[in-house]
């Protein structure tokens, strides 16, 4: 899973290369994009308490605000198409995984414990899925609180209005992210959860009851149901 | 007949066309390609395994099928009577491996189910073997139905139960000896 031929194995089973280019690059921006609206922000905040112009601060915080207003809008357009875009290829590839157990003869079926079949699969797609959506990681949440904290240091060492009115900035913001984003998120996550449950049920069906999905050519039908409970994991995003 | 784990549910298995013979020739009905077999033949097990679907999905399989198809397996079944008296009929959810069914209404669906598909040859795989009293006589008259006019292969380890077979064979050690 971890070299490069069989990405583009994975990527050729599955299909949607051009789109999770297309989606990378779109991504690509966002960090560039905040970088430099913040240093502008800094350099022209600056240039305004020193000149001690109020009216030319005002005019730089509203423009700042626009800015990362504009570029919020940006990400979270991006991230939502990239989410649908992942979750919709993960559902492919374990539909193809599905297919592909439930065409396997008995024999083949039962020579492995049903678990190590649940377990294959839910352990392939989440690699397969972590290829594209990786979380983020405790280094990156250690690293922000670092920076956040020198930041803060630097900047009440220098100008306590300064901080003053990051601090004014910021306290909005993490709510605004707590009450609009966490909650929901947590709300998101549970949903998963339950299509998840549903649907990894659907997929214990086609190895528990091999024998009399095949006796009675019931195939088609789990894999239906199979695509019901996938289609209930899209459904949230 | 045979005792425990001399190879009965395997070699059903194999008339199923389940499995694929590794050695010699299985044949039912004329047929030899396991997928041909499969059409032709219909199981009834011990242990039911149970789609998490409705009881109308674990009849049909997925297949087309009209209500009036149904309506006659459930009865042959000796199922009409209890399906009319739950709230969602014919629709009602199993549950996750059979898990809101009892035993005796599970076996009674697969053996609608197996009905349903209409197979000349009926193989049983201990299917009498774990009846308890108040559903045994639903459960056999349900059996009755499906192997009326029949090719039935039915294997227990228990005498009693293959009373009324035509001819009785015993496994042991991999070969077939006459009972």
């Amino acid at each position: 899973m971890r070299n490069i031929s069989d990405i583009r194995n994975l990527f050729r089973t599955a299909g949607g290369i051009r789109r999770f280019i297309i989606l990378t690059l779109l991504r690509c921006p966002f960090d560039a994009l905040h970088t430099v609206i913040h240093a502008v922000f800094l350099q022209l905040a600056f240039e305004a308490v020193n000149s001690e112009n109020l009216n030319g601060l005002l005019h730089v915080c509203l423009l700042f605000g626009i800015g990362s207003l504009l570029l919020f809008l940006y990400n979270g357009t991006v991230w939502m198409l990239y989410s649908v875009y992942v979750t919709k290829w993960v559902g492919k590839i374990q539909r193809k995984l599905f297919g592909h157990i439930s065409r396997l003869s008995l024999q083949q079926i039962e020579a492995r414990p049903s678990g190590e079949w649940i377990t294959r699969l839910n352990a392939d797609v989440q690699s397969a899925a972590a290829l594209l959506n990786q979380p983020i990681h405790l280094p990156h949440a250690v690293l922000a609180t670092v920076n956040v904290c020198v930041s803060s240091v630097i900047l009440i060492l220098f100008n306590l209005g300064i901080f003053g009115l990051c601090i004014a900035f910021v306290i909005p913001h993490v709510l605004i992210n707590r009450l609009l984003i966490f909650r929901p998120l947590i709300w998101f996550a549970m949903k998963v959860q339950e299509a998840v449950a549903e649907n990894a049920s659907d997929m214990n069906t086609i190895v528990t009851c091999a024998d009399t999905a095949i006796l009675y050519e019931a195939q088609g039908f789990l894999l239906g149901c199979f695509e019901k409970s996938s289609l209930e994991l899209r459904k949230p995003t | 007949m045979g005792v425990s784990g001399c190879g009965k549910s395997t070699l059903l298995k194999l008339l199923a066309g389940l499995y694929s013979a590794r050695d010699g020739i299985v044949e039912v009905q004329g047929l030899r390609r396991p997928e041909d077999i499969r059409k032709n033949v219909s199981m009834v097990m011990q242990n039911i395994m149970l789609f998490p679907g409705s009881i109308r999905d674990n009849i049909t399989c997925g297949h087309p099928m009209s209500d009036e198809e149904i309506r006659q397996a459930c009865d042959a079944a000796q199922l009409s009577g209890w399906i009319a008296a739950l709230p969602d009929g014919i629709d009602t959810f199993v549950g996750e491996r059979g898990g809101r069914v009892s035993g005796g209404q599970a076996q009674r669906i697969a053996i609608a189910r197996a009905i349903a598909k209409n197979a000349p040859v009926v193989l049983l795989d201990e299917a009498t073997s774990a009846l308890d009293g108040d559903t045994s006589m639903a459960v056999l008259s349900a059996l009755e139905s499906l192997t009326k006019g029949k090719t039935v292969v039915s294997v227990s380890h228990r005498t009693e139960a293959l009373a009324g077979c035509s001819r009785i064979f015993r496994l042991e050690g991999g070969r077939l000896y006459s009972a």
